[in-house]
């Protein structure tokens, strides 16, 4: 084999070599087009904006006039099944007004997508409706489940729950409403992280966070927990307390310590000291962490075994933190 | 907001304007980041089609450049961009494979491009089952044609690493296609 021409292409071509290059070569990058962005204002050097518009107007004068769903801030793009707007049938691209309600069948999915930079999949039997459409979107989900893909600026989507009066989130994620009004966040990118009156979430992709009423984000736990865990959770997040406490922590497993872990900034004292001896048994303390720094609440032994866990630097997750805005309606 | 023509890259520009270009596109220069976008996407391209199904890859590369141009404002040292943005593909084929929920399988309507070749498939099956330190180089080599200096700047692994990978890799790859030793 001439390694010269597999390194750089250089001397001889290998002939096995361009054999596989020519049969790889339907798989290879096509052109491609990113999609659209959206600027975020202040920052774009005015003669950016004036390339932009240059473009707008050389688009404008080149195309037909045809009807432009895309102007529309919301629009439904596409449904399998059955979907109503308004209580009439959705059979093709429509766009969507705010105050406008949207419902799936029980066997029907819709697609919406945001002008502001966002992709919403609405799934079967739910309820959204449109708050707001314009540089900032808000949607209501009433009942049921939605998929976000949402690539705007942070603070600029939103969607409200009966449970927060608005969520703004990471990139990736799907949000459902339960029965009981409780809305549980289960994100599939891996940059999420709220605070909240000092109470932080960093939710990895592959967790799931439920938010109750005027609380703000709980603990973030893996979506396939044991069902002893996720009971004690659900008990501990409804009356946290020394007894709920202890239940969870005896039904905590090796991979459930990304939930133990935010507990060491929601307990005090002895609670605190029992997760922090709960998590050593669990994980091995990374150098310099040990169990007497956790229980006194030392941030830096906090933070170090953050990083020990897997899921990405402590610092790298700061900063894409966000403020998660609390309210009820 | 509006989609910026496609700009022809006729040839890489050197990576050494990469850091004001990172610089200019987090603070919201669109034609600085489709620069990057043209320059890196088969960087990603290339990383995603090592690790999920390649009917997955073009809207996950989408998802990528958005990712990146999302969060890159926050990024605090912007000559690392393509390793970043390589961090950022590897983390989203990760989370891809950890999702709870399957994937709503896609059917013949629904592909917004014609199946590559059963043989191109077979081959890029076989390259996927070699060991990690080989897949993702081999398919920035074979598949979106990337040179060993270029993978190594691109992807921040050494020249060295790469030229062993490169080496290893294909010499394991022709043993499986071949079904012995390779020569």
């Amino acid at each position: 084999m001439n390694d010269d021409y597999l390194w750089d292409r250089s001397g001889s071509p290998d002939p096995w070599v361009t054999q596989l290059e020519e049969t790889l070569r339907p798989l290879e990058a096509g052109p491609g087009r990113l999609p659209s962005l959206e600027a975020r204002p202040g920052t774009v050097p005015w003669r950016a904006w004036l390339a932009v518009a240059a473009t707008v107007l050389v688009a404008a004068a080149l195309s037909w006039p045809r009807p432009d769903t895309r102007a529309a801030a919301w629009r439904v793009a596409s449904v399998e099944g059955r979907a109503y707007l308004e209580g009439r049938v959705v059979d093709g691209e429509r766009r969507m007004a705010t105050g406008q309600a949207l419902r799936t069948a029980a066997s029907g999915r819709a697609h919406l997508r945001w002008q502001g930079g966002g992709s919403i999949t609405v799934e079967p039997d739910s309820t959204v409706r449109v708050l707001r459409g314009d540089g900032h979107g808000r949607l209501a989900l009433d009942r049921g489940r939605i998929r976000a893909l949402i690539w705007a600026p942070p603070a600029r989507f939103a969607v409200d729950t009966p449970s927060a009066r608005a969520v703004d989130l990471g990139c990736a994620y799907t949000l459902s409403v339960e029965p009981d009004g409780t809305a549980v966040v289960e994100v599939q990118t891996g940059w999420v992280a709220f605070q909240a009156r000092g109470r932080e979430a960093f939710i990895p992709a592959g967790m799931v966070c439920r938010t109750r009423r005027g609380t703000g984000p709980g603990l973030p736990h893996g979506a396939e927990v044991t069902a002893a865990f996720r009971e004690s959770l659900t008990a501990y997040e409804r009356e946290p307390g020394g007894t709920t406490l202890a239940a969870l922590l005896a039904t905590a497993r090796a991979d459930d310590v990304i939930t133990l872990w935010h507990l060491l900034a929601r307990t005090g004292g002895e609670q605190r000291r029992a997760v922090s001896e709960r998590i050593a048994a669990l994980h091995p303390l990374p150098t310099g962490v040990t169990v007497m720094l956790l229980a006194e609440g030392s941030a830096a032994a906090r933070e170090a075994l953050w990083d020990s866990l897997g899921y990405g630097d402590f610092r790298w997750w700061r900063e894409w933190q966000q403020e998660w805005p609390l309210g009820t309606r | 907001m509006y989609a910026l023509p496609v700009f022809a890259a006729a040839a890489l520009p050197a990576a050494a304007d990469d850091q004001p270009l990172a610089h200019a596109a987090g603070r919201g220069d669109e034609a600085a980041f489709t620069a990057l976008y043209h320059r890196y996407r088969r960087l990603v391209h290339g990383i995603l089609l090592s690790r999920v199904p390649p009917r997955e890859v073009e809207d996950l590369v989408q998802e990528v450049f958005l990712l990146a141009w999302r969060h890159l404002p926050r990024l605090r040292s912007h000559d690392s961009f393509p390793h970043w943005l390589a961090s950022i593909t590897r983390n989203r084929a990760n989370d891809y494979h950890r999702q709870a929920r399957a994937h709503v399988p896609l059917d013949e309507g629904q592909l917004r491009q014609s199946a590559p070749p059963p043989e191109a498939l077979a081959v890029l099956d076989t390259i996927r089952a070699l060991p990690e330190a080989y897949r993702e180089t081999l398919v920035l080599r074979l598949v979106e044609g990337l040179t060993g200096p270029e993978i190594a700047a691109q992807t921040g692994l050494t020249p060295e690493s790469v030229r062993v990978n490169l080496h290893r890799g294909m010499k394991l790859l022709r043993e499986r296609l071949e079904g012995g030793p390779a020569r």
